[in-house]
């Protein structure tokens, strides 16, 4: 990784592209925790990749790369945040800004970049030890976006089965991440 | 379901309804009871904002991130970036360079690497609701130990053979791992061995070569493979296929013979007087155990018995009519949706396509637009959306692989970027299946549009963009395109300005996705603007047919004046 920060710094748009394709999918899913709508993510990745490379001749190795693309993301998605603000002033209140200002409230504070880089490097590494049944199961709810009844009906079981053992699949998940933040480690990149 | 007291809160209710509120189940009553919760109460609140954060990443982390694809997009978008800032990093030998690898090959998905963890004395959900947690989950887990989670074992899966791309009554699939029948829709991947069987109506699926196998209602289909070709056994039913020239060999077996594509368009009808082959284009060799016929376009032939040499090639007649549930295309290319902004007042825009169910479009903020004599001028941040969801364009892109989306319009200025969303199949909680829009946001250039398409191609989701310039506040023609061979092109006023190859298919395009125009449904990529016409086809339009269409275009403004 070394060696390709250096070959982009010297202006090689390729080694780039390597250092991109590498880093994509934890910097998504980094930027997925706080993007309300995930048809941004594509544009704030993008966003936050196009700054690095500016940014990346003043890159020094005093830190982890990762940890750098994070800090940048992280002030890509608070702009996000003031620019959604200032063009959607609702009087009223509703559960989804009351959640959106939390998770921007999370965002803002020192050291969240880091932190939460953490956490999601560790979902998704408990994600990878769950049973390939459970992951279609959490594929269906999460990515393809399906109910509850209609995974029921592809599973001839009932909706509430179904909800009760995403929910398990869940509270699985917390319990491993929470085992991995209490065992520490060291963050790859 | 055990609950514990969070600050006298029930915490199993407040998971089950976080969890309806991530699936988007809630009813008016739940939805108010969960904002009251979180408004009352700060570790409420930090709990279903962790659990939405949760279900964000989880599905970016399932989602089988392209990493091949960010790569690609960033090296275009630095190839354009330098087109508008040669001061900066970029030379003429880097360009060079970035060229060179645009054109490379595709690369094969690199898996996401997990990363590790490291201390933090932070927990994910709060310390309050994550203790709660952790106790049912002892209890959950039979109250032992926490033991490490089991790393699950995944069964080496058989080569993939073809995708479900739509059902309009239902299938079953059977696998061959099992021998299981059990329901199934879109999305489902078709394995070798593995049999298909529509229940009330046609399906429509994608081979891993592109070829488009139509399935008429009550059909059973086994899929297997002959060499690298597909191999198809079908015992009574009707099929119509459309091959790619990789498929080219494609057989399908019948109880009265077989079948051997040799590029073309075909159906297959099998009952209990024999099989019958049409070819509506190309030809096919069609077998039995005593003899062989070519059947060439607009012939058709009958297979009786395995025993018997074909019947007589003869002419087919209305096989468009015949295979009519396969939505086969005729040759003119007719929009799937169509809206000419000539209602003249009101919220609606009206889908003029005669193709499916009407799709269409409502105004939500009236007040931001303003109609005139040519159609709809967006003059505020509004939103126009299809009252349901695109669904007919999308079936019907994702059986043709192709696109194409004609516009026209007067974009309000030159300085609206995001990409600004003129028009787009969108979800405000999904990714989009296609977007045209003005600008990127990442170099702040308001003066070029982006096309971007959703495909299965490991690059997407590479976006197209005209070069910086192309694009000026006034009227203008704007059609672009994507062919099955994943050629996607941009023109302007008849003629071509941007062009890029990206394989892959379109059958993940999700069908639940809205039309959406001026805005995305999250609201947050407004577009300002004229607009005066626009279709939608599920063919992509070739250059003469779009020089064509602006011709006429132009003609019928002069006819106006």
């Amino acid at each position: 990784m070394d060696e390709l920060i250096e070959r982009a710094r010297g202006g090689d748009a390729g080694a780039f592209g390597d250092i991109v394709e590498r880093s994509a999918g934890e910097l998504r899913a980094f930027i997925a925790a706080f993007c309300p709508s995930a048809a941004l993510i594509d544009d704030l990745a993008q966003e936050t990749y196009i700054r690095a490379w500016e940014r990346l001749p003043a890159y020094e190795h005093q830190g982890r790369f990762l940890a750098w693309l994070r800090g940048i993301a992280r002030n890509v998605v608070l702009e996000e945040f003031r620019r959604s603000r200032r063009e959607a002033r609702a009087a009223h209140v509703s559960l989804e800004t009351l959640l959106e200002r939390e998770i921007e409230h999370g965002a803002r504070e020192p050291g969240s970049a880091a932190r939460m880089g953490t956490k999601v490097g560790s979902l998704v590494e408990c994600l990878e030890s769950v049973s390939s049944d459970s992951r279609r199961l959490l594929k269906e709810f999460y990515v393809a976006g399906r109910t509850s009844e209609e995974i029921a009906g592809a599973l001839r079981r009932t909706a509430s089965w179904v909800r009760v053992t995403i929910l398990r699949l869940r509270r699985k998940l917390a319990e491993c991440v929470e085992a991995k933040l209490d065992a520490g480690g060291t963050v790859a990149l | 379901m055990n609950r514990l007291p969070v600050n006298r809160l029930p915490v199993g209710r407040l998971e089950e309804l976080s969890l309806g509120h991530v699936e988007g189940s809630l009813s008016r009553e739940e939805r108010a009871e969960l904002a009251r919760l979180c408004g009352e109460d700060r570790k409420a609140l930090a709990f279903v904002a962790g659990e939405v954060q949760a279900a964000r990443v989880i599905r970016e982390a399932l989602s089988e991130t392209d990493t091949a694809a960010a790569r690609e997009r960033v090296l275009a978008s630095l190839e354009a970036l330098s087109q508008v800032a040669e001061s900066r990093a970029l030379k003429s030998a880097v360009l060079k360079r970035l060229r060179s690898r645009l054109s490379r090959t595709t690369r094969r998905l690199r898996p996401m690497r997990p990363i590790r963890s490291r201390p933090s004395s932070r927990i994910w959900i709060g310390a309050g609701v994550a203790a709660a947690a952790a106790v049912l989950l002892a209890v959950f887990f039979s109250g032992g130990p926490r033991t490490k989670p089991r790393r699950g074992i995944d069964v080496p899966a058989p080569a993939r053979v073809a995708q479900v791309t739509s059902a309009e009554g239902g299938v079953d699939l059977r696998r061959s791992r099992d021998g299981r029948w059990a329901g199934a829709g879109v999305g489902a991947v078709v394995f070798e061995g593995d049999s298909l069987h529509t229940r009330g109506g046609p399906a429509h699926l994608r081979t891993e070569s592109g070829s488009v196998v139509h399935v008429n209602a009550a059909t059973t289909v086994a899929f297997e493979t002959h060499g690298a070709r597909p191999k198809l056994s079908v015992g009574s039913g009707e099929l119509f296929v459309e091959t790619t020239e990789d498929d080219r060999g494609l057989t399908v077996e019948t109880p009265h013979g077989r079948v051997a594509d040799t590029g073309t368009r075909f159906g297959i009808s099998v009952g209990q007087g024999g099989t019958t082959v049409a070819v509506l284009e190309g030809s096919v060799s069609a077998w039995t155990d005593a003899g062989r016929a070519e059947v060439g376009a607009n012939q058709e032939v009958l297979l009786k018995r395995r025993t018997d040499p074909p019947g007589e090639v003869r002419e087919a007649k209305d096989l468009a009519a015949r295979f009519c549930w396969a939505r086969i295309q005729p040759a003119a290319v007719r929009p799937v949706a169509l809206y000419l902004f000539d209602e003249g007042g009101g919220r609606t825009v009206h889908d003029r396509s005669g193709f499916g169910e009407p799709l269409d479009l409502r105004i939500l903020d009236p007040h931001a637009v303003t109609w005139t004599e040519d159609g709809l001028d967006v003059v505020g941040r509004s939103l126009i959306r299809s009252e349901t969801a695109a669904g007919k364009i999308v079936s019907a892109c994702a059986a043709t692989n192709e696109v194409s989306v004609e516009v026209w319009l007067r974009p309000a200025s030159t300085d609206q970027i995001g990409p600004a969303r003129i028009v787009a199949i969108s979800s405000g909680s999904g990714e989009s299946n296609l977007v045209l829009g003005q600008g990127t946001q990442y170099d702040g250039v308001g003066t070029k549009y982006v096309f971007r398409v959703r495909t299965t191609s490991p690059h997407e989701p590479l976006q197209l963009e005209t070069p910086p310039g192309a694009l000026s506040a006034r009227l203008t023609h704007v059609v672009a395109t994507r062919d099955a061979a994943g050629t996607r092109r941009i023109y302007l006023d008849g003629d071509m300005h941007a062009e890029q190859r990206l394989p892959g298919d379109l059958s993940n395009w999700k069908a639940g996705r809205p039309l959406v125009l001026a805005d995305e449904t999250s609201r947050d990529r407004p577009w300002l603007g004229g607009i005066f016409y626009l279709a939608i086809y599920d063919r992509a339009l070739s250059e003469a047919q779009v020089r064509s269409r602006y011709e006429a275009g132009v003609q019928s403004a002069r006819e106006r004046r």
